[in-house]
């Protein structure tokens, strides 16, 4: 690792230590670092007492679930996103590239209109994101040629999310304009305002494996950056690694999906700002977009929650503050990847 | 030891592009696969990598058949050098070169410090190590050049395939690329390259194929097999192979081509 990899990467984990350090902190209820730790402290020694600190309640029951699912969605995000970039040697690549989210947002949307309890929504939502990539995996199969790149997989990744768009539509339409259509509307701007720590829980263990996997073949998401042929000629068997990243994505993707609905940006935008920091070697930029990627969100969040007096959806803000920083970074990185 | 290709057929699963190839490469041996664009060459060189399936008769290396040799072994033995390579991200010219060192890392590996030292040892051995820290996406043409060659030699395999390897270059880094083939092959290296043109050919390889439709014209030796009638047929030209003396007394070859009638 050169110095300024291992300077951005001591940058990263200082960012991340300071957006956690703010979203404990800050809300309608201000925590200072004395009450926390008192809290904590009480927390340890009689949780029963704590159930009724009120300081207790909002760390423990209300920021602390909103803060780890922060981490844990943009950390995904962010991880599966530098990953596509690299296998499919596209800067722009989005983790929902192969309809992945699209699916997952179908099967949260099933569950949303058919039982409306938590689990229900995210055991479906995971579901809908491993269908979609074995839809867009299993049309791929059907119709590639010997020699194919990977354009003919991203076409079918396009089949298969406009399908999804088309099913999440019928959704909206046939959903109970009372009852169920807001609750649909307001999930699928994505957010955290629903979480609690067992809904993380549930899935949390997902991530560490799937992260795992993408490790695993570090060396050969740089070496597939290069070009299918050139990996070739390497000794790596480009449908192999790259079917081992698509799977790791997938898992970390319906994950976030499952937890906080569709965000966009975070998974081209965190990439991005962390190769600008970082550069590109994927073994180093996987840790790097892990930890960019939770404080990111987490501050996003933070903000929603806090700036204005009504909450702002995070999706819609991810989406506002990412096209413009986007387009800030572009400028400013042209010339790296001209 | 060799590189034997007997009556090799390329292709693809409905069009087939080349028929019948046979010669070999052997280590410390330039051969030149010559022919007009559309030739083959690239469809060869994909099918060498593993990129395509033979379409017939057969490739041994080292004696054993080529498509039953795994990926990653095929890639100790035999090194690439793209015509053009794009990477999608500016990776430091080192780590590109590095990434040579994929074949000997295993099934799951990522280049670690002894690798990082033998790319950097291949640098040297191009005259690039100047360039080691610097991204590859902001590199010249000549410069990409060696780095990717610099890339094959970390690979540390007995046999080279270069696509073109000039085709991008200007006159003096061409001049340049031809030179360090020449010293790779006094190495030992097995060589085998593509090329448009019959003059390259002619002075830099000991034995030339030459591709034209679907099929080995000619091969041999470059000054016994590129006469005015295989210009004629092949490229379409009228041109032949002239002698220069120079004051020296030391006697060169080129290709002339004929004023058009």
């Amino acid at each position: 690792m050169t110095r300024r990899e291992a300077m951005g990467l001591v940058a990263f984990a200082a960012l991340l230590a300071a957006a956690i350090a703010i979203a404990l902190g800050s809300g309608r209820y201000s925590l200072g670092p004395g009450q926390a730790l008192n809290a904590a402290r009480l927390w340890v020694s009689d949780p029963a007492a704590a159930a009724t600190d009120p300081v207790a309640v909002v760390l423990f029951s209300l920021r602390l679930p909103r803060l780890a699912g922060g981490m844990l969605v943009g950390a995904a995000l962010a991880a599966s996103g530098a990953s596509y970039q690299g296998i499919f040697r596209n800067p722009m690549a989005d983790p929902g590239l192969l309809g992945v989210s699209t699916g997952a947002a179908c099967g949260a949307a099933a569950g949303l209109l058919w039982a409306d309890s938590f689990r229900t929504i995210q055991f479906l939502s995971i579901a809908g994101g491993l269908a979609a990539i074995l839809a867009t995996l299993g049309l791929w199969k059907l119709l590639r040629e010997e020699g194919d790149g990977t354009v003919s997989l991203i076409l079918c990744g396009i089949v298969v999310h406009s399908t999804g768009t088309a099913l999440l539509s019928l959704a909206k339409y046939v959903a109970d304009p009372y009852s169920k259509l807001p609750a649909l509307t307001n999930w699928l701007m994505g957010g955290f305002s629903a979480l609690g720590a067992d809904e993380i829980w549930r899935v949390a263990w997902m991530a560490p494996p799937a992260l795992a996997g993408l490790w695993l073949v570090r060396g050969d998401v740089d070496i597939l950056a290069l070009g299918d042929d050139d990996a070739r000629s390497l000794g790596v068997r480009p449908a192999i690694s790259r079917l081992v990243a698509i799977v790791a994505s997938t898992i970390l993707v319906s994950m976030a999906v499952s937890l906080a609905g569709i965000l966009a940006w975070v998974g081209v935008l965190v990439p991005h700002a962390a190769r600008f920091a970082l550069g590109p070697r994927f073994s180093v930029l996987l840790p790097g977009c892990i930890l960019a990627g939770a404080a990111f969100l987490v501050l996003a969040d933070t903000s929603c929650r806090t700036l204005f007096a009504l909450e702002i959806p995070l999706g819609i803000a991810t989406s506002l503050a990412g096209a413009p920083v986007f387009a800030i970074l572009m400028k400013r990185s042209r010339r790296r990847w001209a | 030891m060799s590189l034997e290709f007997r009556s090799a057929c390329f292709g693809y699963p409905i069009r087939r592009i080349l028929s019948d190839v046979s010669f070999q490469v052997r280590p410390g041996e330039i051969v030149a696969l010559l022919g007009p664009n559309g030739c083959g060459k690239t469809t060869l060189f994909r099918t060498l990598l593993g990129a395509l399936h033979l379409r017939g008769g057969e490739i041994f290396l080292e004696g054993i058949p080529l498509e039953r040799i795994p990926g990653i072994q095929r890639a100790r033995s035999i090194g690439y050098v793209p015509q053009i390579s794009s990477p999608a991200f500016p990776f430091r010219s080192v780590d590109v070169v590095a990434m040579g060192r994929r074949p000997r890392l295993g099934r799951f590996g990522s280049p670690g410090r002894k690798d990082r030292a033998a790319a950097l040892d291949a640098l040297e051995a191009v005259d690039a190590a100047h360039l080691a820290d610097r991204p590859v996406t902001e590199l010249s043409g000549g410069e990409r050049q060696r780095i990717l060659i610099a890339r094959a030699l970390a690979q540390g395999s007995t046999y080279l395939l270069l696509d073109e390897p000039t085709s991008h270059l200007d006159f003096g880094h061409t001049h340049q690329a031809l030179r360090i083939l020449q010293t790779l092959a006094l190495e030992g290296k097995g060589i085998l390259w593509t090329t448009h043109s019959p003059d390259q050919a002619l002075r830099h390889a000991h034995r030339v194929v030459v591709l034209s439709g679907g099929h080995v014209a000619s091969q041999g030796p470059p000054r016994e097999i590129l006469t005015p009638a295989l210009f004629e047929e092949t490229f379409g030209i009228r041109a032949s192979v002239r002698e220069w003396t120079d004051s020296d007394n030391r006697t060169r070859d080129f290709c002339l081509v004929e004023e058009d009638a």
